[in-house]
């Protein structure tokens, strides 16, 4: 073999189609930093990610460094703080959801049988948001201000009276920043998922991995914004004094305990699934028949992601909450074992119908199956309200929680590397040092974490950076560190592979594993555009049981949207249900607009942490002008493309099965969540401490009343302007939107919000009201300006549909903040 | 399966057991039960013993009299370490090998064998740091360093310990 | 009481030897789901194993019995052991003794009989054995958790509320607690020891709380007690008949009778009383007291030997 006949090479290049691959093709040198393809943001994805791990990593082992003899002064205890609490953070907000969310991005349009992801600029967006969140938290180490608090940064701790300077606040701002990179992901991936899968892909036919990832999205949607919340509101505590969690005040530092496990649990979950979703990709490949119990795997996702919200409880079991209350979410907190048993299941039973083959990826699967069980089994007995008295806050609890992330986190992870990096790299990684890295983690994960169990059952307590000699912790803390040494060795091993294996590794075939799924259709790399022809469909397992895939060259297959005269990027629409083609969607090409408007927004989380609040603000409005410059294209509603042998279909169609629309009611379900949380916070302060209700003054009925008027018409408005596009509408809904801000604003100038935690949550809640009623206003006024310079015209109408659910849920919002600002005068509930 | 299969999958399970069973037995044990700690000084007391045993060559030794000076008749060093501990001499002193002993309120103990004087006030002998050790502030008015109670038999322990610190062993 | 601390005590702070009847209903749940968690493990596994090498698809029962029926029959028997268990040690006992226990940071202030006498100490809590015994649990900055693992399990101390927690000791001796809820800085060093005594001995101590200081009287002692009186020492601490009120930092008034100093991270005595005096922010970073590293040695020697006195 020649020199160059070695390298692996990226797709066919046809020289028939030169504009087709052309419009394709990712910039080359620094300018591939503009592109937007899923393929680029994904692998960015994953390989910060990556880089995180390991950071995070290299903390875990300063920390079992520390705690290997009693009493150590590895770390003084100040450094041994910023290490845990950086290593929970990073591990938590920086790898385990990025990573995931980065082979979703990747794989699910090579899955689904799309050429691009449906938002691309909204990927790249939201990974440079997540990039310099990112930086920003761990910029902190050089300041020396690394947050000490914990990841769970609980209160008062973290309030300004015990944590000065600026750690909690690189913490808050940092970590909410990357938190966009996850809530703009998910709502990308739902509408990716609902709205661009090859024609013939219902919803029954979707690949698995498609199932885990769209109820992940959900749960990121629903789970993420209780912490936004509390971040905001801790934030604004620090910087303005407002007592949210202040008892003196009439606040509770138990409501950010119940904001953050509100989404702190059902994250395990958003952990878990996706790689759970890898596991019952893999696994089918190496038996070599379909995932067994399919419906059944399918309704145990769904039903854990709605059980996941109601347990988040049982992380306060010790908090002092009623025993009824107690026994409630414990038995809540076991019925998860019912989904994931069906799962576990659903596995084993796979693994029955065939002998599979004992590959790498495979073992990883075996070693997710052992530790996972066994976490789980941990985690039942910690449901237990006694027993979780004596474990909650102990080893034990650090034993059962790694069982279960690096169970059934990062060892199905490390298999979806050795299953999926030939995809990345056209190369495979070793079978050898794959086995060297699978034993050594094994081994070394036991050592370190099974031994935690009798640690903490012996009475240690969590996060203490020393214990004294003798009472019975010192060989058993000894041990776990000599264990995570071996643990870090293997990751090593999974590096360097990952690493050396782009020039040692030999090259990989088409469809190396003899999978199913359609990512593996051309052989490594694909090229850009993922499909040259999008085929259609009739089963799980295409490559298995459509012959004509595999047995013809990849471009030559038979499909839709062969040919693309226009050079433009374009990919199918399809019904979310049915999977058949209903509109083309052009995508964007390579731009810079995502990066700088993401730059933007972190100069001004910047200047937040730096107390220049003039800079943040113009930050801000030029964050708002770059997203305007991002939307200012010319609407191309209206128009047609042939398709080949799916006929004449409709660009960008205005209807509620419109990508757009569904992204939109994602959006929404986010800003329901944000607005709900803030709600539980008014209703649990009302709750608590009702003499505190009154005591910051009343609001103005009437001026309520107007704001609820203005809402009410301009919801109207919104819903009349969906008929015919005129200037007027957007005209009227922009001033409505205006002042119902400004009648709000009337309405609880009475309120003083540093008086009480309820009347400062009420701001907040006013607050978000108005940011809902600024985005119509905003959305209204561009409207017209691309009316006037001409770039959307009659029946182009995608705004005006799109508008009128987002007015409605701000109407609504509108009337509950109404109602919570107006019912303590009137006694409506007293 | 062939019987060498057989025979090394039996071997390797009952090594890893025997393994295995060890390491726990140790962990969940007393400090008190230490049989690899007392397997490692007996193994490292003979080995030293055979070293000295070869390298001994009686014509040419000479007797190390700084370092026999500084012997303690009847001290035991490690029951030294433990009284350091149970007196707090920590609190004010860095004592290398006695855990949490890195006060900062007095100097460090680390080589005090290479000392001249103790305090500023008495030779660095054994009997004078015995002394000191029993009551510090009969030798130095404004010392900071109280008297802690101990006894003679406490105080000569722990200066047995106090002279492992140092150039000379 | 001035027996030997727990510092260094094997197994002063575990559950698994249990000696309150909270701690030894919760050790058979604990040791009656480990035997049932491990034989569902053996059980997965051996469905794995048995998965591996089969060949032909299994029927769909398979995932009803795994995925349904098993975990069901766990869950419930789980529920009604847990819930009985529960029952059983979380009771409320409007008799009981009652202890009042504030957690600071770093260090626990404990008030005997609170609703009538109010008698106060600090760091280290005497218990009658075999009788009930509510603790009142509130915290004055931060959240701490108070965790006796031998007695009982634990409850958080929340600042702005009262918990409470009902436990009955069932032998003599001396246990270890430790704050279990990250407070800060120095959040490991924040120990307490729990004291179980018979009834007429607990009697006795509490008859005993309320008796003054021991009196200054030797030259040196009264020095040091003037040194404790002259420094500022006053403001937060408190000694009963000699200077009393403050509560900023833990009463004093029987310290040297403790067995630990330091929130029950140091053995007491007048060599780590010194240490301790000249150099808190050294041993425990980030306490309220600062290190009175200004003191003329005598002084020092002074009142750390007159702190020891006080038992």
């Amino acid at each position: 073999m020649t020199e160059t006949s070695n390298k692996p090479v990226q797709g066919p290049v046809l020289d028939s189609l030169p504009t087709y691959e052309k419009a394709w093709a990712t910039p080359p040198g620094w300018r591939k930093l503009s592109s937007v393809s899923h393929r680029v943001v994904g692998q960015r994805f994953i390989v910060t990610g990556l880089i995180f791990f390991l950071i995070a990593g290299m903390l875990a082992i300063l920390v079992r460094t520390q705690l290997i003899v009693p009493e150590n002064t590895f770390l003084d205890a100040e450094t041994y703080n910023q290490v845990f609490t950086m290593h929970g953070t990073l591990m938590m907000f920086l790898f385990a959801i990025p990573i995931l969310e980065g082979f979703g991005v990747y794989l699910l349009p090579l899955m689904l049988g799309a050429r691009d992801l449906i938002f691309p600029r909204l990927g790249a967006f939201g990974y440079w948001c997540y990039l310099f969140g990112g930086l920003i938290v761990l910029a902190s180490f050089l300041f020396d201000a690394a947050p000490d608090g914990g990841w769970f940064m609980y209160t008062p701790l973290s309030t300004k009276e015990y944590t000065p300077g600026l750690s909690a606040d690189f913490w808050l701002i940092g970590i909410t920043f990357a938190e966009i990179a996850s809530v703009t992901a998910a709502v990308e991936i739902i509408a990716a998922i609902l709205c661009t899968r090859a024609p013939g892909m219902s919803l029954a036919k979707m690949p698995i991995f498609g199932w885990y990832m769209l109820v992940t999205a959900f749960m990121i949607a629903v789970g993420f914004p209780p912490l936004i919340i509390g971040s905001i509101l801790l934030e604004i505590e620090r910087v303005l004094g407002l007592p949210f969690f202040d008892p003196a005040m009439g606040g509770d530092p138990l409501l950010w305990q119940h904001l953050f496990w509100l989404f702190g649990h059902p994250e395990v979950y958003i952990i878990f699934l996706p790689a759970a979703g890898m596991v019952a990709t893999m696994l089918p490949t190496f038996v070599g028949k379909p995932l067994f119990g399919y419906g059944f795997a399918v309704a145990a996702v769904v039903t854990m992601g709605f059980i996941s919200f109601g347990l988040w409880a049982h992380h306060m079991f010790s908090t002092g909450l009623p025993t009824v209350t107690l026994s409630l979410f414990s038995a809540a907190s076991t019925v998860v074992t019912i989904p994931t048993g069906v799962q576990i299941f659903c596995f084993i039973l796979t693994m029955a119908q065939a002998r599979p083959r004992l590959t790498v990826p495979m073992l990883f699967i075996l070693g997710f199956l052992f530790i996972f069980v066994l976490g789980g089994l941990t985690g039942v007995m910690l449901a237990s309200v006694p027993f979780n008295w004596q474990a909650h806050d102990s080893y034990f609890v650090v034993a059962h929680l790694h069982y279960v992330l690096i169970g059934g986190m990062v060892f199905p992870l490390i298999g979806a590397f050795y299953y999926w990096t030939p995809h990345f790299t056209g190369r495979m990684m070793s079978e050898r040092l794959g086995k060297w890295a699978f034993w050594l983690m094994f081994i070394g994960f036991h050592v370190t974490f099974f031994l935690m169990h009798i640690t903490g059952l012996r009475g240690m307590p969590r996060r203490i950076a020393t214990y004294p000699e003798g009472i019975g912790w010192d060989r058993l803390n000894m041990l776990s560190s000599i264990g995570s040494y071996i643990l870090a060795a293997g990751v090593l091993i999974f590096v360097w592979d990952f690493i050396a294996h782009r020039w040692r590794g030999p090259l990989a075939p088409r469809d190396p594993w003899k999978a199913g799924t359609l990512e593996w259709l051309y052989a490594p790399i694909a090229p850009g555009h993922n499909f040259h022809a999008i085929p259609r469909v009739h089963s799980r397992e295409p490559l298995w049981d459509q012959p004509e895939l595999l047995e013809n060259e990849a471009h030559e297959i038979e499909g839709m949207l062969r040919d693309a005269p226009h050079g433009r990027r374009e990919t199918v629409g399809c019904h979310p249900v049915s999977g058949e083609p209903l509109q083309i969607v052009r995508l964007p090409h390579p731009t810079w607009v995502p990066m700088i408007t993401a730059f933007f927004v972190a100069v001004s989380a910047v200047a937040l942490l730096a107390s220049f609040y003039y800079v943040a603000a113009a930050a801000l409005g030029a964050t708002l002008i770059g997203f305007a410059v991002w939307a200012w294209e010319k609407s191309e509603t209206g128009q047609t493309v042939d398709t080949g042998p799916e006929g004449i279909l409709p660009v960008d169609i205005a209807s509620r099965l419109g990508h757009t629309y569904i992204a939109v009611i994602g959006t929404l379900l986010i800003m329901v969540a944000l607005f709900a949380s803030i709600l539980f916070g008014v209703l649990y302060l009302w709750n608590v401490q009702p003499d505190f209700t009154r005591r910051a003054g009343d609001p103005d009925l009437l001026w309520i009343v107007l704001a609820v008027v203005a809402g009410a018409a301009l919801t109207a408005m919104a819903y009349l302007a969906r008929r015919n596009g005129y200037v007027l509408y957007d005209i009227v809904i922009a001033v409505l939107a205006g002042g119902a801000c400004w009648a709000l604003y009337q309405a609880l100038r009475p309120v003083t919000p540093d008086q009480t935690a309820l009347a400062a949550t009420l701001w907040v809640m006013a607050g978000f009201v108005a940011v809902q009623l600024f985005v119509l206003g905003y959305w209204s006024v561009f409207n017209v300006l691309r009316k006037v310079f001409g770039l959307a015209g009659k029946g182009q109408r995608i705004p005006e549909v799109n508008r009128a659910p987002y007015a409605l849920v701000t109407f609504l919002m509108l009337v509950a903040a109404a109602v919570m600002l107006g019912a303590p005068q009137l006694g409506v509930f007293a | 399966m062939s019987p060498a299969r057989i025979i090394r999958i039996a071997l390797t399970s009952v090594l890893t057991a025997a393994v295995l069973g060890v390491v726990t037995l140790w962990a969940l044990a007393a400090p008190a039960f230490d049989p690899v700690g007392a397997a490692l000084a007996w193994s490292k007391q003979r080995g030293e013993a055979l070293v000295g045993w070869y390298a001994s060559d009686p014509v040419a030794a000479t007797p190390q009299w700084q370092s026999m000076h500084m012997r303690v008749a009847g001290g035991d060093p490690a029951r030294g370490r433990q009284l350091i501990n149970e007196y707090g001499c920590g609190a004010c002193h860095v004592v290398p090998g006695v855990p949490g002993a890195r006060g900062t309120v007095g100097p460090s103990l680390t080589s005090l064998a290479d000392r001249a004087y103790i305090a500023g006030v008495l030779t660095n002998a054994p009997g004078d740091l015995t002394r000191w050790l029993i009551n510090p502030p009969y030798f130095s008015q404004d010392t900071a360093m109280p008297d802690l109670g101990v006894t003679e038999a406490d105080a000569k322990d722990m200066v047995a310990y106090l002279y492992t610190l140092g150039g000379f062993e | 009481m001035s027996e030997q601390s727990t510092l260094g005590q094997f197994d002063s702070q575990t559950s698994l030897i249990p000696a309150g009847t909270g701690a030894e209903g919760t050790l058979v749940l604990t040791i009656t789901m480990s035997v049932a968690a491990t034989l569902i493990f053996l059980a997965v596994m051996a469905a794995v194993w048995l998965a591996w090498r089969r060949e032909r698809p299994g029927h769909i029962w398979w995932l009803w019995a795994g995925g349904f029926i098993l975990p069901v029959i766990a869950l419930v028997a789980l529920m009604v052991g847990s819930t009985f268990t529960l029952a059983s040690i979380a009771r409320v006992d409007r008799d009981a003794l009652v202890i009042e226990v504030t957690g600071h940071q770093y260090w626990w202030d404990v008030v005997y009989d609170p609703d009538g006498r109010a008698l106060r100490d600090a760091n280290e809590i005497i218990v009658p054995v075999d009788t009930p015994v509510t603790f009142r649990l509130k915290s004055e900055d931060v959240i701490h958790s108070f965790w006796v693992p031998s007695i009982s399990g634990k409850i958080d101390m929340i600042p702005g509320r009262v918990n409470e927690l009902t436990v009955e000791a069932s032998r003599k001796g001396r246990f270890r607690g430790q704050c279990a809820e990250f407070c800060g800085l120095s959040h490991p060093l924040m120990a307490f020891e729990v004291v179980v005594l018979e009834k007429d001995e607990f009697d006795s101590f509490t008859a005993g709380l309320s008796d003054e200081a021991r009196d200054a009287d030797t030259l040196q002692l009264k020095q040091g007690r003037d040194v404790f009186l002259n420094e500022g020492c006053t403001a937060c601490h408190a000694i009963r008949g000699v200077a009393e009120g403050a509560r900023v930092g833990p009463d004093l008034t029987r310290v040297g009778a403790r067995a630990a100093l330091g929130a029950g991270m140091w053995r007491m005595n007048v060599g780590n009383l010194a240490g301790w005096i000249a150099d808190v922010q050294d041993m425990k970073p980030g306490a309220n007291m600062p290190s009175y590293n200004h003191l003329s040695g005598p002084d020092l020697r002074a009142v750390a030997h007159y702190l020891s006195s006080l038992k």
